[in-house]
């Protein structure tokens, strides 16, 4: 009796053995990354490209009617829209280009928009 | 979006952003005037002070023509009267559409959609771990969105459904032949009329900086659903 492998046998079995190998190095979902790391990784990554609110934030900004934006966005203009709670707000990208950070509520709730 | 509200120290506080003027891997950062905290705009993660590892949590929103969210929401409140301009105000997805994905979900099941393969398959049903999603895009338009596409206890399938019902793009169930507008999420004619999908948390990304924030993050390649015979 021949106990040779054929070639097709053994590209199965290293196959096989590769999806074990990946399996057994693929990273389990851990704990979440403590303080030090999240610094850590912060401090490393960034740096700073302009002064301190340069970009002019907006809080509870006045919010015009539909009839208010139809005088200034052309329709094909993108806004970024938030519903909550029967409220319903939106931002246009190019005023979010502007100010870029907005904090504000909608129905309700304190959220902050950014872009 | 994120909201504002954080515990701290067991207690509800509701925080106000201000610009730090540091970029985090090409994406700006965000202080909270309590604690004075680093925050990471689009993830909603700080990342440096007091709040390091707190997560916002996020809201879902839609990225959308102005025509189209008024038409969504004819008593709509808008932010008319404000500076314009800046880098990123010009850069929208519909002239820029290949640099752009829509990014599904957070932290790392975050799955990033390139417009360029929503465009080519219209609908994708996939899976964002812990969600079963489809992600929408109007071709003509190039805006995308998310939903869970869980009801109740079943999970749907859509396609994309050729009718069109006052200018609404649709979709179709394949179990049960409802008619879904596809920005709305609602359930407007057949059995399932009425209900609802849940928006999930999307947003239109440079890929290029998504990938430098999710670095390991999955890029959807091409739709998994198994083609019927």
């Amino acid at each position: 009796m021949n106990y040779a492998l054929t070639t097709k046998q053994a590209l199965f079995i290293m196959a096989l053995g590769l999806v074990f190998i990946l399996a057994w190095s693929f990273p389990s979902e851990g704990a979440p990354p403590s303080r030090a790391e999240l610094e850590k990784e912060y401090f490393s990554a960034s740096f700073r490209a302009v002064g301190r609110d340069a970009f002019p934030v907006l809080h509870n900004p006045l919010m015009g009617s539909v009839r208010d934006g139809d005088r200034v966005l052309r329709p094909n203009e993108w806004v970024i829209g938030i519903a909550f709670n029967g409220e319903a707000k939106a931002y246009p990208i190019t005023v979010m280009g502007f100010h870029e950070l907005v904090n504000d509520r909608v129905g309700g709730l304190p959220i902050t928009v950014c872009w | 979006m994120h909201s504002r509200f954080v515990q701290i120290d067991g207690e509800k506080k509701i925080l106000e952003f201000g610009h730090e003027g540091v970029l985090y891997r090409q994406s700006f950062v965000m202080y909270d005037t309590l604690t004075d905290s680093k925050w990471n705009h689009s993830t909603g993660l700080a990342m440096a002070g007091k709040l390091a590892g707190t997560q916002l949590e996020l809201q879902p929103s839609w990225v959308v023509r102005w025509d189209k969210w008024k038409s969504m929401h004819p008593n709509t409140k808008v932010l008319a009267r404000a500076g314009r301009g800046g880098f990123m105000g010009t850069y929208v997805a519909d002239q820029h559409y290949s640099a752009f994905g829509l990014s599904v979900g957070l932290g790392p099941q975050a799955k990033l959609y390139p417009y360029d393969l929503l465009l080519k398959e219209e609908i994708v049903n996939d899976l964002v771990t812990p969600y079963s999603v489809v992600v929408v895009i109007d071709p003509a338009h190039k805006q995308a969105m998310a939903f869970s596409r869980t009801v109740g206890d079943k999970t749907l399938i859509f396609k994309p459904a050729k009718a069109k019902a006052s200018g609404k793009l649709l979709m179709r169930d394949e179990a049960t032949g409802t008619l879904w507008d596809r920005f709305s999420g609602e359930a407007i004619e057949g059995p399932l009329k009425g209900k609802s999908i849940l928006p999930l948390i999307s947003v239109p990304w440079l890929q290029e900086r998504w990938r430098q924030i999710y670095q390991d993050g999955i890029i959807y390649q091409r739709s998994p659903s198994p083609q019927k015979p």
